[in-house]
């Protein structure tokens, strides 16, 4: 079970009772289940694996068009599926509903990332503006705080009480959940693009030199350092708890397995292109695509290559793992299944546009975004009914 | 005239301008008919014609590379197909419709932007097509990058990146850091004349700011990420300033960057002074201004000379210069041939081609002549052209070399498929003959003093796929190839010692052009020829050669920045062209043995036996390439629509469109608007015009369908009611680039009330004939050199109505002579008549005709001017600074002027005139503001004579600010 899922089981209900779009609030009802997609990644971890949900062949059940293009991560709590658009608002989309049912619009209109916390918090960062990370409640619509963060290019990371933040401006830090203090920060040495990942004790993260850091998340100390190629790391670490390896995905086109403990490497994958997106991993399978079109299957312990296929174009989006299956989007605008030990085309939609809006699990669906402005939601051929 | 009318006037001029390009102005000339197909790949459209097929193939291989390559770097598909037009040399290309431009011969391609058409020429040299290619697209992808980040972002009217920025990312991403960007960059740096980003303006557009911005992609990606460049287009969205782009992206605003990236320059190449030199402080400067390039030496009549390409005073001329002895400074210089006016030498290539002249005191040239090069033979003595060979496949030619016998010359031509290689043509026999033939790029031949050998550079090496030269031998009795030099860097410009026991050639091995030197061993020669590589056999062959353990082999120069093109002379010096502070000049290298002598050996290169010559990729028999003719298509160019807001004339609006073909060749432009006040006339008032133009053959033509009706106002007939509808046909045949002979045909309906005072109406036939020219060259502000004319003559009758019956005679000349490199005498004639019935006016006044008079308010169914001008630099660079900023112009020109004319009817009473100083400045690449101040004067009573007294200077000053080029 991940870490994230330490905090409790809650669960949310939704009352919305904001009469201006811009306002979303919530009330705390019921406890969450463990499924909620609270992050990047799916987890604290950001493994994008599920071990259950929708199954090829899916169809569309629902196509939502925003004013902008979404963001790269979505979020969802309970029925509410939290859309970051690129034009500085985040939209939230209510299942039962089934339609858009308030929007948030930052300080100021830039791209900003989300996460959530379970307490019903909803933790956003942006990429231009003098206070860039933010704190909203939920429950009480309102802003429960706003810092300094520098300029942060990928989602902050809340757990248990905290928020963890990377910033471009060459720091990473700590900050109160409830009062947005800032309780430590970790001075680097360049450039830090993707949110951390965060074991029970440990803050990981790579920076735009190659450089992964991991921070004790209590104290904002060095736990170990470790260099993974010479190019820059744009996409968030992965953690496999069961190996005890960190996986760095990286520009110089190599795959880096680095020990979760000391920061060696236990082994490197050479691939073709540069690694856009993070990888996905699941029990003893890593799957990871790079700028080239091409899916690697690799052995998550040892880097050896379970198998490869080539694509015309090269994927938008990290893997999702259900179960057997891997969902991506493509930057030819197509949406795959694929299974997992083989590779294997399970089944593929074309969408409206390059898909680049990481696909995840949203109660019975499967959420995806393409730049066209298009959330989709994708359900089992078996399941609900066309819009 | 209402502004309504104003609109119509100038949609209507559109097409017509399009089709004559205006006034005055060069030609496009359609020398070839291209049979146009269409190679589907996997991610293009690639446009090609038969002749050439075997090239697109290969680019088509290197596109799809490309794309692959860039797909990766940008993290971005192109989800569309590419249109992607070939054109198989660089003549060829310049006769492109899909820009209304013309293209320089310095332009390698373009992305254009409206239809994402990429087009391209080859020539010669596929290392190079490969690059371009591989430019354009990292274009095509930036674009899209661009697009999709203010689309995703919803921002619309961002300024895009600037200039230097794309530019210099296209340089970057497309090929290695090479020895020509070290050159510049080198030069700048140690000059002291490079460019900071935080003013960059000053040199837009140029090729320095290609090569500045290339080495700013690179400072970026070697110091903050080459990821960084990437996010540079992707942020572009954040705000209008590129400059806190910069500072969000890489952490620091244009002014820290510039501090970062000068000092990162400087502790690169200020290290560089100490084991290498400036040319200027270690050899003999034999030319001053402009570009001076290609030397040839050659003594005939007793007399040494230098013969070489200058662009010293504008035009690209062939001059002759005395050889310098005895320390004597002074070079005069006397031109041969005047390049850039005439059809027979419309340039020279003057960076690519070299020139020959032999001891019969015979000069040999390359110029392009009629849509082809063409070879020129010229008696020095008396600059008389003795022949001028062009052949029937071959279009571009470069650097013919005279064989010791002085009959013969081999030179490089690039044939209709854009295939590179030798060719012998003898001046007795008339007969050419082909020495090597396929896709390598064989270049720059040199006979060997013998007359047995020929030495050329060829990219035939194992390395040449990625662009190198290496030296070859060409043996013309059995046809053997044998390596003279083999090394992954560029061997180029051979050029053979007078008694052919040494070869000079200038080459990049350690990063800058340097001159190299590889004398004739003492003991036979090992060799080993491209068809028996393996088992080289030992010869006896007496040429010098690298590959030789026994020959020396040494580096003559050890210039920090380059030297090119050697030239032998018979005093045991060298000429060669080295750059220096931003200029290509002749240059003298003296005691050649003895500064052999004391160079460095070198180790001799080695040749491995598995080395081959690489072989092109091509898409061939792929399942995801077909073959499709060229069809057209029409998409849309520009489309507009407008309302305009006018107390008189009340509200009217329209609409505007224009559509073209792939190939830019065909053209319709329509117009519909609206000039009704009220509802009653909204039918009549309809103004709908529908042109079409093609420019697809030499004789361009343009055809078209309009319905005018307007109140119309001008100063000779007040306001008035015209309704006009007809149709119009027009021709333009360019006889060459500077000339050209239009007609056209219109015949209307018109119907024209003059409030108040009379109606009439007409079935009007009018007929134009026009002789145009203009080989003029242009300056900051305006031309400076050359001369351009218009003669007009038609008629316009009434057949119907016999209301209306006038002929025109129109005369415009204008000649520029160039006083100085800076300064020039202009002069304009011009007169303008319509005689018989109802013949309209003409109108001048104001800044571009009779200045310091108010703008057409002379007006007269006669016209003379006659306007004088002493142009000349005025202001080279100003600059106000504020503590918020500061605002910079340069190149502000001034102007003293004389004009003189008149507009009458009937009797010419008097010449007005005006005197005075006027100054302008450019703004941007198309904007100049004129500002004029003087004194008018009046001659009077001029049919009786001029006498002093009639001579009337008025009294007061008066001014004029306005825009427009000088005339």
């Amino acid at each position: 079970m991940n870490a994230m899922f330490r905090i409790g089981i809650v669960s949310l209900t939704l009352v919305l009772l904001a009469a201006a779009c811009s306002k979303v609030r919530v009330q705390v009802d019921t406890a969450a289940d463990d499924r909620a997609w609270l992050y990047p990644g799916g987890g604290l971890l950001h493994t994008a694996f599920r071990p259950d949900g929708p199954q090829p062949p899916l169809k569309i059940q629902r196509i939502v068009k925003l004013n902008a293009a979404p963001g790269e991560h979505l979020a969802a709590l309970d029925s509410l599926l939290f859309i970051p658009i690129k034009n500085g608002r985040v939209a939230v989309y209510e299942a039962r509903r089934g339609k858009l049912v308030g929007k948030l619009k930052y300080p100021v209109g830039v791209e900003g990332h989300i996460a959530i916390h379970p307490d019903g918090f909803l933790l956003m960062s942006l990429r231009l503006g003098h206070q860039t990370l933010l704190c909203y409640d939920l429950k009480q619509a309102r802003y429960l705080w706003k810092r300094r963060a520098g300029l942060v290019w990928g989602p902050p990371i809340p757990a248990d009480s905290s928020v963890y933040v990377v910033s471009k401006f060459k720091h990473a830090d700590r900050y109160d959940l409830q009062t947005g203090r800032r309780i430590w920060r970790f001075g680097i040495e360049s450039q830090a693009y993707a949110e951390p990942a965060l074991t029970g004790s440990a803050m990981i993260f790579a920076t735009d030199k190659g450089r992964v850091h991991a921070v004790e998340r209590r104290t904002g100390k060095a736990v170990w350092e470790a260099q993974a190629g010479t190019r820059a790391v744009m996409v968030a670490p992965v953690v496999a708890l069961d190996h005890g390896l960190v996986y760095i995905a990286s520009l110089d086109s190599s795959l880096y397995a680095l020990d979760l403990e000391s920061g060696q490497e236990v082994w490197r994958f050479r691939a073709g292109g540069s690694f856009w997106k993070a990888p996905a991993v699941r029990d003893s399978v890593l799957i990871a695509s790079d700028g080239m079109g091409t899916l690697y299957a690799l052995h998550a312990a040892t880097g050896q290559l379970l198998w490869q296929r080539a694509f015309s174009a090269p994927f938008g989006t990290t893997p999702l793992i259900v179960g057997g299956t891997v969902y991506l989007g493509a930057l030819d605008k197509m949406f795959y299944a694929f299974e997992l030990t083989s590779g294997r085309t399970l089944w593929q939609v074309a969408l409206k546009g390059r898909v680049r809006t990481n696909p995840m699990v949203f109660l019975n669906s499967i959420v995806v975004g393409s730049e066209d402005r298009y959330i989709y939601f994708l359900v089992q051929e078996d399941m609900g009914v066309n819009d | 005239m209402s502004r309504g009318a104003i609109l119509i006037s100038l949609l209507l001029l559109l097409p017509q301008a399009a089709l004559s390009q205006y006034y005055f102005g060069r030609n496009k000339v359609q020398y070839d008919n291209f049979d146009w197909r269409i190679l589907k790949t996997r991610h293009f459209d690639i446009y090609y014609y038969p002749e050439m097929r075997e090239l697109a193939e290969i680019g088509a291989a290197y596109a799809e590379e490309a794309y692959q390559r860039l797909v990766n770097k940008f993290n971005q598909t192109i989800n569309r197909r590419i249109p992607l037009i070939f054109y198989s040399n660089h003549l060829h290309f310049q006769q492109t419709n899909t820009i209304p431009n013309l293209i320089p011969p310095g332009v390698g391609g373009f992305f254009e932007f409206l239809k994402g058409r990429v087009v391209i020429p080859a020539n010669g040299s596929l290392a190079e097509f490969r690059r371009v290619i591989h430019h354009e697209m990292v274009h095509v992808f930036s674009h899209s990058k661009v697009l999709r980040a203010l689309k995703d972002h919803r921002k619309t009217n961002f300024p895009g990146p600037p200039l230097w920025f794309t530019e210099g990312l296209a340089e970057f991403w497309a090929e290695d850091w090479d020895a020509e960007a070290e050159m510049f960059i080198r030069d700048a740096v140690l000059s002291g004349y490079l460019v900071p980003v935080s003013e960059m303006y000053r040199i837009y557009g140029t090729f320095l700011m290609y090569k500045e911005g290339q080495a700013i992609c690179k400072f970026i990606s070697e110091t903050f990420g080459d990821e960084k460049l990437l996010q540079l287009l992707e942020n572009v969205w954040m705000t209008d300033s590129f400059s806190e782009v910069m500072r969000f992206t890489l952490g620091v605003d244009y002014k820290k960057f510039d501090e970062l990236w000068l000092y990162w320059l400087k502790k690169q190449k200020y290290p560089i002074l100490q084991n290498s030199d400036m040319p200027g402080m270690v050899t003999e400067r034999l030319t001053h201004k402009g570009i001076n390039t290609k030397p040839a030496y050659v003594e005939y009549d007793g007399k040494k000379r230098i013969v070489l390409v200058s662009n010293r005073m504008g035009y690209s001329n062939i001059y002759e210069m005395a050889y310098p002895e005895n320390g004597r400074r002074r070079h005069d210089m006397r031109v041969i041939i005047k390049g850039e006016r005439t059809s027979e030498f419309e340039s020279f290539n003057l960076l690519r081609s070299k020139i020959d002249a032999n001891d019969h005191g015979e000069l040999v040239f390359i110029a392009k002549s009629k849509g082809k090069d063409a070879i020129y033979r010229v008696d020095l003595r008396t600059t008389e052209v003795l022949d001028r060979i062009q052949f029937e496949e071959l279009v571009t030619l470069f650097s013919p070399n005279w064989s010791p016998d002085g009959r013969r010359i081999v030179f490089t031509a690039v044939d209709f498929g854009g295939q590179s290689d030798l060719y012998i043509y003898n001046f007795d026999t008339r007969a050419l003959e082909k020495l090597t033939n396929d896709f390598y790029d064989d270049r720059d031949p040199a006979w060997s003093p013998n007359g047995k050998y020929i030495a050329f550079s060829s990219d035939r090496t194992a390395t040449g796929k990625h662009g190198a030269y290496n030296l070859f031998l060409y043996d013309l009795e059995t046809g053997d190839i044998a390596y003279l030099t083999y090394t992954e860097h560029n061997d180029l410009t051979p050029a053979w010692s007078p008694d052919g026991r040494a070869l000079v050639f200038t080459s990049d091995r350690d990063g800058a052009y340097n001159l190299w030197m590889v004398k004739i061993p003492e003991q036979p020669v090992q060799l080993a020829s491209l068809e028996k590589l393996g088992d080289a056999p030992m010869t006896d062959l007496p040429y010098p050669c690298a590959l030789d353990q026994k020959a020396k082999f040494k580096k003559l120069t050890n210039f920090v920045t380059g030297a090119f093109d050697p030239e032998w002379t018979r005093d045991n010096s060298i000429l060669f062209t080295a750059f220096e502070r931003f200029s290509f000049q002749l240059r003298r290298l003296r005691n050649v043995d003895r500064v052999f002598e004391q160079a460095e050996e070198q180790a001799p290169d080695s040749l491995l036996a598995s080395v081959e010559p690489w072989t092109m990729p091509r898409l061939t028999g792929n399942s995801d390439v077909t073959t499709v003719s060229y069809k057209r298509k029409f998409s849309l160019d520009v489309a507009q629509s407008q309302v305009t807001q006018d107390p008189i004339f009340g509200t009217s609006g329209g609409a505007q469109l224009a559509i073209s073909d792939m190939l830019g060749n065909h053209h319709y432009y329509f117009l519909i608007y609206n000039t009704a006040t009220t509802r009653q006339d909204f039918l009549k008032s309809f103004n709908i015009a529908v042109t079409k133009i093609d420019l697809s053959h030499r004789t361009n033509t343009a055809f078209g369908l309009y319905h005018f009706a307007g109140n119309y106002f001008n100063f000779a007939e007040g306001i008035f009611f015209e309704r006009r509808y007809g149709g119009f046909g027009s021709l333009s045949y360019p006889i060459s680039v500077f000339r050209r002979i239009e007609a056209s045909l219109n015949v209307r309906m018109s119907d024209k009330e003059w409030y108040g005072i009379r109606r009439r109406k007409a079935l009007l036939v009018s007929n134009f004939i026009s002789y145009v020219k203009d080989n003029s060259l242009w300056g900051a502000s305006g031309p400076i050199d050359g001369e351009r004319f218009n003669f007009t003559l038609g008629n316009t009758v009434d057949i119907k109505e016999s209301n209306v019956n006038f002929y025109t005679l129109i005369a415009d000349y204008r000649r520029y002579f160039r006083l100085s490199s800076q300064t020039t005498y202009a002069v304009r004639l011009w007169t303008a008549i319509n005689q018989g019935k109802e013949a309209l006016p003409f109108f001048m006044g104001g800044s571009w005709d009779l200045r310091l008079y108010p703008r057409w308010r002379i007006w007269g169914k006669k016209l003379f001017l006659i306007s004088q001008e002493f142009r000349f630099p005025f202001i080279d660079r100003f600059a106000i600074s504020f503590p918020f900023g500061g605002l910079r112009f340069s190149s502000i020109r001034g102007a003293l002027f004389v004009d003189m004319g008149n507009a009458w009817n009937d009797r010419l009473e008097q010449v007005l005139g005006s005197i005075g100083f006027g100054a302008r400045l450019r703004l941007g690449g198309f904007l100049v503001l004129r500002y004029d101040i003087g004194r008018r004067f009046v001659i009077n009573d001029i049919r009786t004579g001029v006498r002093p007294k009639s001579f009337d200077l008025q009294s007061g000053m008066y001014q004029q600010f306005f825009f427009g080029w000088d005339f």
